[in-house]
């Protein structure tokens, strides 16, 4: 989730200042893939908080930060499919603010008191939990990269469409 | 003398104290286990199930621009 947030902060940041539109298309591809991916951690969390602490939600600040993460890239999203003309720009600038928001969510664990485990649990990991984390974290950043792939491809296709339509408008 | 029944119900009213350290499930004491396999399992199948719906969404979304190309290829006289 994290890496496709980057994808998208960062494209957004040099579509809002450049106006490059393959930058649009790679903010698109991190935004839906950032949700996809929060989804799943707002989903797959609760089966592991009911395991571990006897309830499937706490408004700790982890869960709750995640969850307006979430919204803030469903925001970006539904910002580009009814924000009419000129969305791009606004959902690039909300795009910088759900960026800015992601470094707090991953550390708000270690600011805050929180019934969450913090971040230092990771190193503190014995080997036979220890690898399959590791082999996992590179197998979810493995499938990150394949769906950005995908909708960045996607993407390109569909700016293909709109160049294609604009020059059969100019020629009829 | 009257704060210190509220210090007290302040300090018993504290949430617990964040987990800085993993500890394995076998080191709790039975009564805090729980059947974890139907929960790896569900979560394993709804990241399996998400995965592949948006697989199929970004699928169906090409084909659809495919065929507009298409259309506007046969629809452009060639130059």
């Amino acid at each position: 989730m994290y890496l496709a947030i980057a994808v998208c902060g960062g494209a957004s940041a040099v579509y809002l200042f450049k106006g490059t539109p393959i930058a649009d298309a790679y903010a698109t591809a991190g935004a839906e893939v950032a949700v996809v991916f929060g989804l799943c951690g707002l989903v797959t969390g609760p089966l592991w908080g009911r395991v571990a602490w006897g309830v499937w939600w706490q408004w700790d600040v982890r869960l709750t930060t995640a969850l307006l993460l979430e919204l803030i890239f469903i925001a970006y999203l539904m910002v580009r499919k009814f924000g009419g003309p000129g969305a791009e720009k606004l959902a690039a600038a909300t795009a910088l603010f759900g960026t800015a928001t992601a470094p707090f969510v991953y550390k708000s664990v270690d600011i805050w008191r929180t019934v969450h485990p913090n971040t230092n649990v990771i190193p503190t990991l014995r080997p036979s939990m220890g690898g399959p984390f590791a082999f996992s974290s590179l197998a979810f950043l493995l499938l990150c990269t394949l769906l950005l792939t995908a909708r960045v491809h996607l993407a390109k296709r569909q700016m293909t469409v709109d160049e294609m339509y604009l020059a059969y408008e100019d020629q009829s | 003398m009257m704060r210190i029944p509220l210090l007290l119900a302040a300090l018993v009213l504290q949430p617990p104290p964040g987990q800085s350290e993993f500890v394995p499930v076998n080191e709790l004491p039975p009564a805090e286990r729980l059947q974890a396999a139907p929960f790896l399992i569900g979560a394993y199948a709804f990241v399996w199930i998400a995965v592949m719906f948006y697989l199929w969404t970004i699928w169906r979304r090409l084909d659809r621009v495919e065929a507009d190309i298409d259309a506007l290829a046969r629809k452009t006289p060639p130059r």
